[in-house]
């Protein structure tokens, strides 16, 4: 398939009048944004400007080597979609920054991403602003991801992300309270059905006080595959009554798959709530004779249970292009 | 439409639990099973059922002279069996209403679709009929809710299924004099020449709401004796025993051995 070809395909994802961006190969290559939304080109993002020290070594070799470092700044509510393409870029850099009291929804998708490729990007959640940010990762190669956000004070973060990569996948996906009052939910989602292992690691810090947390992971593992996850949080001195809660849920679907939960938290601050809880098992038999018995085959029943995995993450969808577009790479994943 | 239940065996693991037993059941009709614990009354339903726990060793289940002990679960289901269950399963991430919906729509010949606004008005009915919060058919499959709702909510799905042979199994228990008014008055409604309802129960209570027509006492696997209502009042007053007396039926003894799981602190004497 050609560039025009790439292009017009993830067009058909783009509803009428909606505030778009296609990037290629980490570039933005086509436009449709109202005036109040801009990219900038030039990088001058510098995460400790957000009192957290985020740099390691993965960070600096991406912000290193990656040629552009776009800025997109979000000045009014909006639902904006961002696609990117990548065949032949290596590195990709890329920050978003909301401002304050603005609402919006964002939809990032990871179109088509070949080529071993690491993923750098950086999320800034302004004063009082609220955000909904799906992203949906489709890769056909070794995939490393990095998402990093940043919440300022009361504001409100949903970090709703879909992983169904065909290959080796490494995620740090990072969240810090950074201001008091600030929140944020996130809610991941990974099908694994390439045979690899696959490696998740969540972390959410609690730096400020008054600020909550929500970490809902669900995994499906298939095709003798591995998933892990890290859900690591931290509640940070002085961050006094935050609350922060973690779920794990993971579906065995063959004999030799494997998930693991591994919740990992650390509370230096008295006066909080934290908890997690983790479940994950094969399907269950009882569960299934359940509903045949109101006259499901057990293909309906599976696909039923196996639904209440992945539907947390498109329950909300209401855009019919998007939806028809993640039900159809869901099942293909599920049927692989 | 006929449930005929002839010579059948049934067992878990090595153990029979079922040792030859015969029904006959017809649309137009209410039996009660009743019988002490573990006499195999859950598991006659749950065999009817086609539950995978257990094993048919004898005997046939025919429905309108067609082999119900072929038939794998959904496929009973959709034929009008139903069982609303002792203990059922809570379902995460499932609504209520989308499961309803899903096994109504697995009943239609393929291309036919449930008009969803025939199936809101139905559910809404049917929930105000069992008296049910109504935010009940948007939560997900009895999470959450008490041992009363997940039975009222066995008997909404029976409503909205409308099948022909329906097992209520110890639908009372867990209710309370209430919810055993409503569940009892919703089956009573349900009456009529297409379904007929095997009500498996511990006590006259329940009986108190539905008006049944046949009762069927069950012993050591098998029915002992059948009659009419008259047998729930002698056995509401009189217990079990007359009737093993009468029979001749005598309880199995378990042979207990002393098992000792470990000491501590014990000096012998000596």
């Amino acid at each position: 398939m050609n560039f025009q070809d790439n292009i017009n395909k993830a067009k058909t994802l783009i509803q009428e009048d909606e505030d778009y961006i296609i990037f290629y190969d980490g570039k933005p290559i086509r436009t449709h944004l109202r005036e109040n939304l801009n990219v900038e080109m030039d990088n001058n993002f510098d995460a400790t400007d957000y009192r957290t020290n985020t740099s390691n070594a993965y960070i600096e070799e991406i912000q290193e080597h990656a040629p552009f470092s776009p800025t997109l700044r979000i000045r009014a509510n909006t639902s904006l979609k961002v696609i990117h393409l990548n065949e032949n870029e290596k590195y990709i850099d890329y920050h978003i920054i909301i401002d304050r009291c603005v609402e919006c929804r964002i939809t990032n998708i990871y179109y088509k991403v070949t080529g071993k490729t690491k993923i750098k990007m950086d999320v800034v959640v302004g004063e009082d602003a609220k955000v909904i940010f799906k992203n949906i990762t489709n890769a056909y190669d070794d995939l490393e991801m990095n998402i990093t956000g940043f919440c300022l004070r009361n504001s409100d973060f949903k970090l709703d992300d879909l992983s169904m990569s065909d290959q080796k996948v490494r995620y740090q996906n990072n969240i810090y309270l950074v201001d008091e009052g600030s929140c944020c939910s996130m809610n991941n989602t990974v099908l694994n059905t390439t045979g690899k292992e696959q490696s998740y690691n969540y972390e959410i810090y609690h730096d400020a006080p008054f600020t909550t947390s929500l970490m809902k992971s669900y995994g499906i593992s298939k095709n003798n595959s591995k998933l892990i996850f890290n859900c690591r949080g931290k509640i940070a001195k002085g961050a006094k009554n935050a609350d922060m809660r973690q779920k794990t849920k993971g579906l065995i679907m063959d004999l030799y798959s494997y998930i693991s939960a591994n919740p990992i938290l650390e509370i230096d601050e008295n006066d909080v709530i934290a908890n997690h809880g983790a479940a994950i098992g094969s399907l269950d038999e009882t569960e299934l004779y359940y509903l045949m018995s109101r006259g499901l085959t057990l293909a309906e029943s599976e696909r039923l249970v196996i639904n209440t995995y992945v539907a947390p993450y498109y329950q909300d969808i209401h855009d019919e292009k998007l939806l028809t577009y993640i039900l159809q790479e869901i099942e293909t994943q599920l049927q692989s | 439409m006929k449930l005929e239940i002839k010579n059948l065996h049934a067992s878990v693991e090595d153990t029979e639990i079922l040792t030859g037993l015969n029904l006959e059941l017809e649309t137009g009709s209410i039996h009660a099973i009743m019988g002490p614990n573990g006499t195999g009354k859950s598991t006659l339903a749950a065999v009817i059922m086609g539950n995978p726990h257990y094993r048919v060793t004898e005997g046939e289940i025919l429905l309108d002279g067609e082999n119900v002990l072929a038939m794998s679960v959904d496929e009973r289901s959709r034929k009008g069996i139903f069982l609303a269950m002792q203990y059922p399963n809570e379902i995460s991430g499932i609504t209520n209403a989308d499961f309803i919906k899903s096994a109504m729509q697995a009943r239609l010949q393929e291309g036919e679709h449930i008009s969803l606004f025939k199936f809101v008005r139905e559910i809404d009915r049917a929930v105000t009929d069992l008296k049910m919060n109504p935010d009940l058919p948007h939560r997900y499959v009895n999470e959450g809710f008490s041992g009363g709702e997940k039975k009222r909510n066995e008997i909404l799905q029976m409503k909205m299924l409308q099948p022909h042979f329906a097992i209520l199994d110890e639908i009372d228990s867990g209710l309370d004099v209430d919810a055993l008014k409503i569940v009892g008055e919703n089956v009573n409604s349900m009456r009529g020449k297409q379904f007929c309802a095997l009500v498996i129960t511990h006590y006259q209570r329940l009986l108190d709401y539905i008006n049944v027509d046949h009762v069927h006492i069950m012993m050591n696997g098998k029915i002992v004796k059948s009659g009419t209502q008259d047998l729930i009042v002698k056995i509401d007053k009189e217990g079990y025993d007359w009737l093993k007396y009468e029979l001749g039926i005598e309880e199995e003894v378990v042979e207990k051995h002393t098992i000792v799981l470990g000491t501590c602190a014990v000096k012998d004497r000596k």
